[in-house]
């Protein structure tokens, strides 16, 4: 009650220089806002404005409007495999696709798994498993490129899919961290009820986990495929065949290859290779959001 | 009273669940994924440390260690004599100063769109967005076209007289990927930021104001405060992610550019994989001194931050 007096009270004093004040304040937030805004579009509205123009980025503004950036990337000779004439970016996607969607599927199913064991299953020694799993997240990555390049050329790995699709498939420590985070808020009592009908952990985790915390699995889902489409680092090491080439690889072969004063080509399949990722985001923001909010850090 | 059944494995059906089935399955299922990190993470780990002791140039099997040569501490005190490197370590080190400017502005825009009466947060919230989901190479691909001679900026400032602007000229080079980096990441800290804003208590904010305190006293006693741990969660992964970074300087530059101004630290490994300069002994040792680095880093800053939550308290 008294508290409400006051507030009332407060309010009532400051009312005249709080809409002033509130107005200044909306109008600093857009400009603020909209100049940063502008800042992080302008590359993508000169994309795409360039690869409309011929010339591309040299000849905005003087050049002629034109589709044929977007035609270029089927046929022109820079952008084709001579051995097999297929587009880079043709190959590029399928490759990309079939490294992707394997790895970033079955690393999710583990990641989960193993999540759903260290939020609902109390197993001896649970804390610790964990708190290692945690520590590996430490490691600096960078550790590790050099030496698993030798040994996957050893092993006659390198041009292969292998060493881009193995290793992400046993699940990531950060994926398990996070859906831990998420699994541990259903209710103990559900699994409890399923344990005793007799039902084994795997159908309580597919039947009522998985079903229960699917927001948290596709915004996982979709940030792995992400990252899966956009790495740029770990194919440069591992393919060298022009056959096996990813999306990435691709789009800078194509930067490298194309004639310099002219890079409409260029922008235009740049344009092409981040329809994907654009779409699937703004049609699935919410999920992209969550998945990076649910982390329990607060 | 079903809580205990189940403990007590008194139903006949849920002889599935013994206690020591629980063990077993959990663990087995649980270490999954480390096991994975055990065979892709620790082999390579052990291999790296042997061979940053040999003079391996990447012919020959890495296992065969009767024919390996020992040469010490040769490869490690070769890295740490050559200015190259610790030109990249002073490069690496500056562009750490990414995360900062990440956090600040994603801090500033995180609080201005968490004002639920602004018209068209949602709008600005994805648009600061996009950049993170878009990949390394076509961002940065797209702002070389527009920064390289003749692109439409390099045009655009030539005319006003800013004659800097080039991709070649070492003083431009820092500047420019410090603000690529930004540019890109920005995003994650709007949204780590502005999760962590609608979590804070408003109850606190409003006591506060009651208070009396101003605008500036509550974010900095209030709001700042409960932040903190995501704050800290920034600092820690993203200059962890900077110290390392080469991906975004081995696009726009290369390796010779600029006088060695895009040379980091991952960079300089990488540089001695490549067929030309292969000494593979030599970037095993590299990658073990960028490691401990990034290690040394990372854990001054988990006591840093400890020290000033006590003295907090």
């Amino acid at each position: 009650m008294r508290v409400e007096y006051i507030k009332r009270d407060v309010a009532r004093k400051t009312f005249n220089t709080n809409k002033k004040e509130i107005l200044f304040s909306r109008i600093v937030s857009y400009v603020v806002l909209t100049f940063l805004g502008l800042i992080v579009i302008f590359p993508f509205v000169m994309m795409i404005i360039s690869s409309l123009t011929v010339g591309g980025s040299y000849a905005v503004g003087k050049g002629e409007f034109s589709f044929i950036g977007y035609k270029d990337i089927f046929t022109s000779v820079v952008a084709i495999d001579t051995n097999t004439d297929v587009p880079y970016l043709v190959t590029g996607l399928k490759n990309t696709l079939l490294i992707t969607v394997p790895s970033t599927l079955l690393g999710l199913f583990v990641s989960a798994f193993s999540a759903y064991a260290f939020a609902k299953i109390k197993f001896k020694g649970r804390n610790v498993v964990f708190f290692i799993m945690l520590l590996t997240m430490m490691i600096p990555g960078s550790l590790f490129f050099v030496p698993s390049f030798i040994i996957y050329s050893h092993l006659d790995l390198v041009d292969t899919f292998f060493p881009l699709i193995v290793p992400g498939s046993f699940g990531s420590a950060m994926c398990v961290f996070f859906l831990r985070q998420a699994f541990m808020a259903i209710p103990d009592d559900y699994i409890e009820a399923a344990k005793l009908d007799g039902i084994g952990h795997f159908r309580i985790f597919w039947k009522i986990v998985v079903p229960l915390s699917a927001p948290a699995l596709i915004s996982q889902g979709l940030l792995g495929f992400v990252g899966g489409y956009n790495d740029y680092l770990g194919p440069l090491l591992y393919l060298h065949d022009p056959k096996r080439y990813t999306l990435q690889i691709a789009l800078q072969l194509i930067h490298t290859q194309s004639s310099t004063g002219d890079n409409q080509m260029f922008l235009a399949a740049t344009v092409v290779s981040l329809l994907p990722t654009i779409l699937i985001f703004l049609f699935a923001q919410k999920y992209f959001i969550k998945g990076l909010t649910n982390s329990g850090i607060k | 009273m079903r809580l205990e059944l189940s403990k007590e494995n008194r139903d006949p059906k849920s002889k599935v669940h013994s206690r020591a089935f629980e063990n077993t399955y959990g663990f087995l299922t649980a270490v999954i994924p480390l096991l994975g990190f055990v065979i892709f993470g620790v082999t390579p780990i052990i291999i790296s440390t042997i061979q940053s002791f040999t003079n391996y140039a990447g012919a020959g099997s890495p296992y065969d260690l009767a024919n390996t040569v020992f040469v010490g501490f040769a490869k490690y005190s070769k890295v740490l004599h050559d200015k190259v490197f610790w030109q990249a370590v002073g490069t690496s080190f500056l562009n750490c100063l990414v995360t900062p400017f990440c956090m600040a502005f994603g801090l500033i825009i995180a609080l201005l769109v968490s004002n639920t009466k602004l018209f068209g947060r949602n709008f600005y919230k994805a648009l600061f967005f996009i950049p993170y989901v878009c990949s390394v190479v076509a961002s940065c691909l797209i702002w070389v076209c527009l920064l390289e001679d003749g692109g439409f900026l390099n045009q655009l400032f030539t005319k006003i007289g800013w004659t800097w602007v080039d991709l070649n000229n070492p003083k431009f080079v820092m500047p420019l990927m410090i603000f690529l980096g930004v540019w890109s990441g920005v995003g994650f800290s709007v949204i780590m930021y502005t999760a962590a804003l609608t979590n804070t208590d408003n109850g606190t904010i409003e006591a506060a104001k009651i208070d009396g305190a101003n605008k500036w006293q509550q974010f900095w006693h209030v709001t700042f405060p409960s932040i903190m741990p995501v704050t800290f969660f920034l600092l820690v992964t993203g200059i962890i992610g900077n110290l390392q970074d080469f991906t975004r300087f081995s696009l726009v530059g290369d390796y010779y550019k600029a006088n060695g101004s895009y040379v980091t630290m991952a960079y300089y490994l990488y540089h001695y994989m490549d067929s030309d300069m292969l000494d593979l002994g030599l970037a095993c040792a590299a990658s073990w001194i960028l490691a401990l680095i990034v290690m040394i880093v990372t854990v001054t800053q988990f006591i840093v931050n400890r020290k000033q939550g006590d003295t907090t308290k």
